[in-house]
């Protein structure tokens, strides 16, 4: 926990199961050596959507926690009200800890929120959208990931 | 977990069934080979007894046991050794891919997917049950250790007692040799029995009864038997073998297994691979004992052993004499007849029921004995032995791997250990339970963790077969703690698999598939790669029996299960399999990085297996136009791959691949008929038969029916479209011209993000030579000519019939798109099919550490998918998404025909308004063959142009008369000009000049002036009468002069023509319009010039007036008259005078004249009419001094012609019309005024009409006060009202007198003359011509 490798892998899964929004958080510096492994994060984001599919129907927070556990990687899960999946996969937690991880997925949310608003973006998309990539990495400064 | 095909609780039974062993003598072993068996092998078939046989337990209760199994073995076989062991395995799993049955599919439906797994993992069952035949006992467990074993000697032997003797002693020398080596027994006083082996076809059957006596008093009537076979001799003609081929040879599964085996046994002892990491790597020390053993062993009965481990070979070169390779073609107990199998079987029941369970009776009698004594002195020491167990654990600690067991042989948990697998393989699980638990329950963990182990497995096991009969619950943490202790204490992964095979069943029966995946997974993370893939293969299995399936874990496990496959090596298919399975369930959009990383592994793994379809998909797939994450460095990776895999199975192929990029975008494929030419005669070429706008394209169709419009012949037939694109209607083929050139304009897309380099690109086309004929004479062709040709072929072909330009090279930039514009000729007529292209494909290597390992590209094809505008007309279309068919591709190619080129030279590009230019238009037939028999030229702007042959160089013609009839009558010229005709044919090979004149419009801007040549030859057919060439032309027209004119009756059969020109230039600059003649060109008037001379240059910002005077003539042959006035300041040019009538003037003036009426040029049908001819036209000749880019004066000549507007007398006149009158007097008048002023007014009268009028004339006195512009209106003197008689065409003047008493301005605006109609008695007034009379009047000083 010193010297975390704070490399964290975040997506958003649609109603079907496909990518709506993906994104690779820290790690600035070790961003070469995770090229080759960058499949494994989908690999396992993906594994972890059946434990997601089951853990939001027994909790009653959008918030899951830690859903699922590959080896050293762990998939934290959020469900939001429409259904969408944010997965947030990591080694170790961020510095800001438990409570950090769920501000950032719950800023995440009304962010993606705003989105929605737009009248251009159709729900269940890819979202290829700068200002959100931009966003989403503010926030996620902002809650020390 | 995979569905299997036996039960669970057989399975076990299976996997733990009493072991026998079987030693046999020399010549029992001889006569069974007979058979191509050993004898462990004869009977091996029959070791399943069919019926039920019961047995007591020690409390006197009947067991009866079901279905018992007996495995029996050789007393010298051994399990195979460490790397055979493993090649085993492996050969099991990768051969039990190929029988995998069809029907074992399942469906899984979900709320995102839809999946067919198959539920049955065959190679796995494989797997397993091999695993459990060649694993051995541990030396905690009693299991696998023979109970029993049988001895062997035939009669054929010369002392068979003697023999039987030697068995026994043996064995028994081999069962107390220290230390204990294989084979293991169960207990030190095992089960013999003994078989007398008798061969009936050679064998004496007195000596076999004497001796069976012998035995029986020996050893006891029911541990004998004699076994009679052999009941025929070995066939030795083919119809004995064919006999022989139909006997049930139950033998074939276990034969080839172990026979097999053993061959490779033999190889592969020798060249031992230690580098290989195994997964058993603790067998790895016993078998070296092992075989260390047999050596020493195999020292007394040397003979035989050596005899006995080199059998398979022997026997295949003794009955076969040929190939020892072929196993399958060995007959297996061709010397037995069914009744020898019946022998058997009777062989076998009698050993179990006489001889095998009445000892197990016995010794579980005397276990139980052993045990309920032990107990009441172990209640005794019960304590202290625990109080010294505990220092033993902690010694034992320290060592846990080295010694399995520190337990003494007889100590009390051995015992229990033993009467419970006793009991346990014979099927008696309650005791056994009982004596499980009891050894568990005295074992405290540490103190012997492999035996405790075992009992713990053993707890499960025997607690799980005893079903339903006891309430007791299933202890699954004792499974857990089992596998946990043998893979972490005791380093044992053997007995741990071995555990986790069972357990796993054993859950999958209770349906807690939960704990089947831990178990599952906690042994798949050991060394061993095939059971690590197998059993998360498994994992994965048991994933999708979730509730609900977990569909994604599934799939998850499966790509490691995949992986772990990939590094077990040699089972590639299986990993194929597993990443092939589950690839749709990543196939939802943008997993990509997930996706390509299996199609990755997919198509490199296919491509190592020779599976070059499947390869290529993968790859392909790689490529997908949707596939945007991975950067570039990842697509030069998987590009040089894709390279190096395709470079290596592509060879073999016969057509092309596909490749996956560039993309090519349909919608822009545009196939041009015609070929780039180069101006030969050094002017422009045409240019518009390779553009295409919507607008133009209606234009030229236009063009072409106004042409065709006219041709019987040609009616009906279509437009002549040179170019097809997605936005022309494709339902009919194009047409080409055998060897001319065929253009295909395409534009491709590269989506990766590294720049690609296409190089050799060219057309990938498809031709057959029939067809483009009527159905009629194609049955006259040779079938040589139905041939079809391509050249989607990998090799190079000659003799093509369709040549092809080459590409050399062409580089798409990553995220963008390059337009490819490519060439063929066809050398024959048929039907030519625009498949796609090929090319060679490679990425633009810019590292150049790289570019010299950088594989070759590759050479493949893309192909060309068009489809039609979507048809919207009714309901099925518009509901539908349906195409309309588009043509466009395949070409109809048509019997080689004249081609027209046509060049222009000098096109004017900039002309002022009303200029005349020429230019000279070439047109060139360049075939060599045939002759273009017709060219016709029609233009947008038809009133423009002129032509005129070659000579015709001036513009302008001389001639010295003045005045001059128009000799040539004016017809309404057809708007099509014929530039060759049949007459004089434009020959092969030949040039026409022709001098075009063009007339720049009056309308300054740009004007387009579209040319369509359209040319016929008599070998032109059907479907192509006529081909065209098309040209536009832009010019920029520039304000000149403007010219205008409003003619005015001077009322008296008199025109007054003034004539304005202005200047109209819109930019200062120095160059002055010279007029130079105007022409009047009329039927009925005559003009004349009333102006001054006066310079004729007009510069920029002057006008010039002019008045000009006609006067009606006398003109009796209703000819045309010109008249032509000089206007140029040269005097010595008076008399020369430019002759308009000639052409090309003569027919810029008709199409001028024709053009007027707008309602009769609207519709050209009828050929000649003719036309209406203004009254008055004139035509206004200038030019302009310019200086051209070379700094030369060039005098370029003008034309403005106007037809002025003017009232002809009518011939029926309205009577209000017919008489006109006239004031006459002095407009301005000087007096004194001492006296009232009388000015003389002289009225004129004019009688037009051929009648005779009655007028009034009244002078009225009223002042017109309300007129603000005038001061007063004058008074009239003398009669204010009378009467006048006018006659016909009578002129008549009347003197009046008007009166003024002050000096201002007058009108004498206030007479109004009528005309009484005596028949109605009313008046109509007569208007003036000229309405206002003025008179000013001033005074005198």
């Amino acid at each position: 926990m010193s010297s975390p490798s704070s490399s964290y892998y975040f997506v958003i899964v649609g109603h079907s199961d496909q990518v709506v929004y993906e994104i690779e958080l820290g790690g600035g510096s070790s961003g070469q050596t995770t090229t080759d492994n960058r499949h494994l994060n989908q690999f396992i984001a993906h594994a972890a959507l059946d434990l997601v599919d089951e853990a939001m129907w027994r909790n009653t927070t959008t918030y899951l926690k830690q859903v699922d556990k590959f080896n050293e990687w762990i998939v934290s899960a959020y469900v939001t009200a429409g259904g969408l999946r944010f997965l947030f996969l990591y080694e170790h937690l961020p510095r800001s800890g438990e409570d950090g991880l769920k501000n950032f997925l719950t800023e995440v949310y009304e962010t993606y929120v705003k989105l929605l608003l737009n009248p251009f973006y159709v729900p269940d998309t890819p979202i290829r959208s700068a200002a959100f990539d931009k966003k989403i990495q503010t926030i996620a400064r902002k809650w020390n990931l | 977990m995979a569905q299997t095909k036996k039960s669970v609780s057989e399975f076990i039974q299976d996997a733990f069934c009493p072991m026998v062993s079987v030693l046999c003598s020399y010549d029992a072993e001889t006569i069974c080979r007979k058979n191509n068996l050993t004898f462990a092998e004869l009977i091996q078939p029959f070791c399943r007894l069919p019926s039920e046989v019961g047995y007591r337990d020690p409390s006197n209760n009947l067991i009866v046991l079901k279905n018992l199994r007996l495995e029996i073995k050789d007393f010298n076989s051994l399990p195979p050794q460490n790397t055979l062991a493993k090649k085993i395995l492996n050969d099991s799993v990768s051969n039990a891919l190929n029988n995998v049955t069809t029907n074992n599919e399942r469906e899984i439906h979900s709320e995102q997917y839809q999946l067919h797994i198959k539920n049955t993992t065959p190679w796995f069952d494989a797997w397993r049950d091999c695993f459990l035949r060649i694993s051995y006992g541990g030396d905690h467990e009693y299991l696998k250790n023979y109970l029993a074993c049988v001895m062997v000697v035939s009669t054929s032997h010369l002392d068979p007692m003697d023999a039987f003797s030697k068995l026994v002693q043996q064995q028994s020398l081999q069962q107390q040799q220290s230390p204990a080596k294989l084979p293991k027994w169960f207990m030190p006083n095992i089960y013999k029995y003994f078989i007398l082996l008798h061969d009936v076809t050679e064998g004496e059957e007195s000596k076999a009864v004497s001796v069976f006596g012998d035995l029986k008093q020996q050893y006891g009537a029911g541990n004998c038997h004699l076994l009679q076979i052999n009941s025929k001799r070995a066939g030795q003609t083919s119809s004995d073998i064919n006999e022989a081929m139909n006997m049930p040879d139950p033998w074939r599964l276990y034969v080839k297994q172990s026979s097999s085996s053993n061959q490779k046994q033999s190889q592969t002892l020798s060249n031992k691979d230690s580098s290989l990491s195994d997964s058993l790597s603790n067998l790895t020390d016993l078998i070296d004992q092992e075989l260390n053993l047999t050596t020493s062993i195999s020292h007394p009965l040397g003979s035989f052993n050596t005899s006995i481990s080199d059998l398979p070979a022997t026997i295949d070169e003794g009955y076969d004499g040929s190939s020892t390779g072929n196993i399958s073609t060995v007959i297996h107990g061709a010397c037995l007849t069914l009744s020898d199998h019946d022998r058997i079987h009777v062989f076998m029941h009698e050993f179990v029921t006489k001889g095998l369970l009445p000892w197990v009776e016995t010794n579980l009698k005397t276990f139980n004995e052993q045990i309920t004594s032990r107990r009441g002195i172990k209640k005794i020491f019960s304590m202290p032995k625990n109080f010294f167990g505990g220092g033993s654990t902690s010694a034992s600690k320290n060592q846990p791997s080295t010694t399995s067991t520190n337990l003494s042989n007889d100590s009390m948990e051995v015992v229990f250990r033993r009467a419970a697998d006793l009991a346990f393989l014979f099927q008696h699980y309650e005791l056994a339970y009982t004596n499980y638990h009891a050894a568990k329950r005295d074992l405290s963990r540490d103190q012997a963790p492999t035996f405790y182990a075992g009992v713990l497995e053993m707890c499960c096991i025997t607690n799980f077969m005893q079903e339903s009969a006891t309430s007791r619950t299933y202890p699954a943490q004792y499974m857990d703690d089992a596998i946990e202790l043998y893979t972490v204490t005791c380093r044992l992964p053997i007995f741990a698999t071995r555990c986790a095979l069972v357990s796993t069943e054993i859950l999958k029966a209770r349906e807690s598939y939960d704990a089947a995946v831990q178990q599952f997974l906690k042994l798949s993370q050991e060394d061993s790669d095939l059971r690590g893939a197998l059993f998360l293969e498994q994992a994965a299995h048991c994933f999708l029996n979730y509730r609900p399936s977990y569909i994604r874990k599934y799939a998850f496990y499966m790509v490691i299960a995949g992986h772990r496959f990939l590094k077990a090596g040699q089972v590639r298919l299986h990993a194929l399999r597993c990443y092939n399975d589950v690839l749709e369930i990543y196939g939802k959009p943008n997993w990509s990085l997930a996706f390509d990383h299996i199609n990755f592994t997919l198509g490199k793994q296919s491509a190592s297996l020779n599976q070059a379809n499947d390869a290529i998909r993968s790859f392909n797939a790689l490529f997908a136009p949707n596939n945007r994450i991975q950067n570039a460095q990842q697509q030069i990776n998987f590009f040089k791959e894709y390279l190096t895999v395709f470079n290596q199975i592509t060879n073999s192929e016969t057509i092309l691949p596909e490749l996956p990029v560039p993309l090519v975008e349909n919608t822009t494929i545009k196939v041009l008929l015609a070929g780039h030419h180069k101006p030969q005669m050094g002017g422009h070429v045409s240019n518009c038969n390779d553009f295409d706008f919507d607008e133009t394209r209606e234009v030229w169709s236009d063009l072409e029916r106004t042409i065709t419009a006219h041709d019987r012949r040609a009616s009906g037939t279509r437009t002549q479209l040179n170019l097809f694109t997605n936005r022309t209607h494709n339902q009919q083929h194009p047409i080409a011209v055998a060897n001319e050139t065929i253009r295909i304009e395409l534009y491709v897309r590269n989506t990766l993000q590294v720049p690609l380099l296409l190089s050799e690109v060219q057309i990938l086309w498809k031709f057959s030579s029939n067809g483009w004929k009527r159905k009629t004479s194609v049955s006259a062709e040779s079938p040589e000519e139905w041939k079809e040709y391509t050249n989607d072929t990998a090799t190079k072909q000659t003799d093509q019939p369709v040549e092809c330009d080459i590409l050399s090279d062409c580089i798409i930039f990553p995220n963008d798109t390059s337009k490819i514009e490519l060439s063929l000729r066809t050398h024959r007529p048929g039907n030519l099919t625009i498949l796609g292209i090929c090319y060679r494909l490679n990425i633009l290597v810019q590292n150049i550490s790289d570019q010299t390992t950088w594989p070759y590209g590759i050479m493949g094809k893309t192909l060309f998918h068009v489809k039609g505008v979507r048809l919207n007309s009714n309901r099925r279309e518009r509901l539908n998404t349906i195409y309309a068919v588009d043509n466009r591709l395949e070409i109809q190619v048509v019997p080689e025909a004249p081609l027209l080129h046509i060049e222009f030279s000098p096109m004017p590009a900039a002309m002022f308004c009303g200029e005349v230019q020429s230019c000279l238009v070439h047109l060139i037939n360049t075939n060599t063959m045939h002759s273009i028999t017709r060219v016709r030229l029609i233009t947008s702007q038809p009133n423009l142009i002129t032509v005129s042959s070659l000579d015709d160089t001036s513009l302008l013609t001389y001639t010295n008369e003045s005045q001059s009839l128009w000799n040539h009558t004016l017809h309404q010229h057809s708007s099509v000009l014929t530039l060759v005709n049949h007459h004089h044919p434009l020959l092969a090979n030949s040039t026409r000049t022709i001098r075009l004149w063009l007339h720049a419009s009056n309308l300054a801007g740009e004007m387009n002036i579209d040319f369509l040549f359209l040319y016929e030859s008599d070998v032109f057919q059907q479907p192509l009468r006529h081909r065209t060439v098309k040209h536009s032309s832009l010019f920029i027209i520039t304000h000149s002069i403007g010219f205008h004119t409003q003619s005015e009756s001077t009322g008296l059969g008199e025109l007054t023509l003034p004539v304005q020109i202005d200047n109209q230039m819109t930019t200062p600059n120095s160059l002055t319009v010279n007029v130079q003649q105007l022409s009047c060109i009329s039927k009925h008037w005559n003009i004349k010039n009333l102006s001054p001379k006066t310079p004729n240059g007009i510069r920029y910002g002057e006008n010039l007036s002019l008045l000009f005077k006609c006067t009606h003539l006398e003109n009796d042959n209703d000819s045309l008259q010109m008249k032509h006035i000089y206007l140029g300041n040269d005097e010595t040019k008076t008399d020369q005078y430019v002759d308009i009538s000639k052409n090309p003037m003569g027919d810029l003036f008709r199409h001028f004249i024709s053009n007027l009426d707008y309602t009769h040029s609207a519709h050209r049908h009828k050929i000649i009419a003719p036309v209406p001819i203004p009254s008055i036209s004139l035509v206004l000749l200038w030019q302009i001094a310019i200086a051209n880019q070379l700094g030369q004066y060039e005098i370029r000549h003008g034309l403005h012609m106007i037809s002025p507007k003017i009232d002809i007398p009518q011939t029926e006149p309205e009577t209000n019309d017919t008489i006109q009158y006239e004031l006459i007097y002095s407009s301005v008048v000087e007096h004194k005024f001492t006296k009232v002023l009388n000015l003389p007014v002289e009225l004129k009268l004019f009688n037009r009409a051929n009648k005779k009028f009655r007028l009034q004339l009244q002078l009225t006195r009223a002042s017109l006060d309300s007129d603000p512009v005038l001061s007063s209106c004058c008074l009239w003197s003398g009669m204010t009202e009378q009467f006048i008689n006018l006659s016909a065409y009578e002129h008549l003047s009347l003197n009046l007198r008007a009166c003024f008493f002050k000096p201002g301005f007058y009108s004498l605006g206030n007479i109004s003359l009528a005309i009484v109609d005596k028949i109605n008695s009313t008046t109509v007034p007569i208007k003036s011509n000229i309405h206002n009379y003025f008179v000013d009047i001033r005074t005198l000083v």
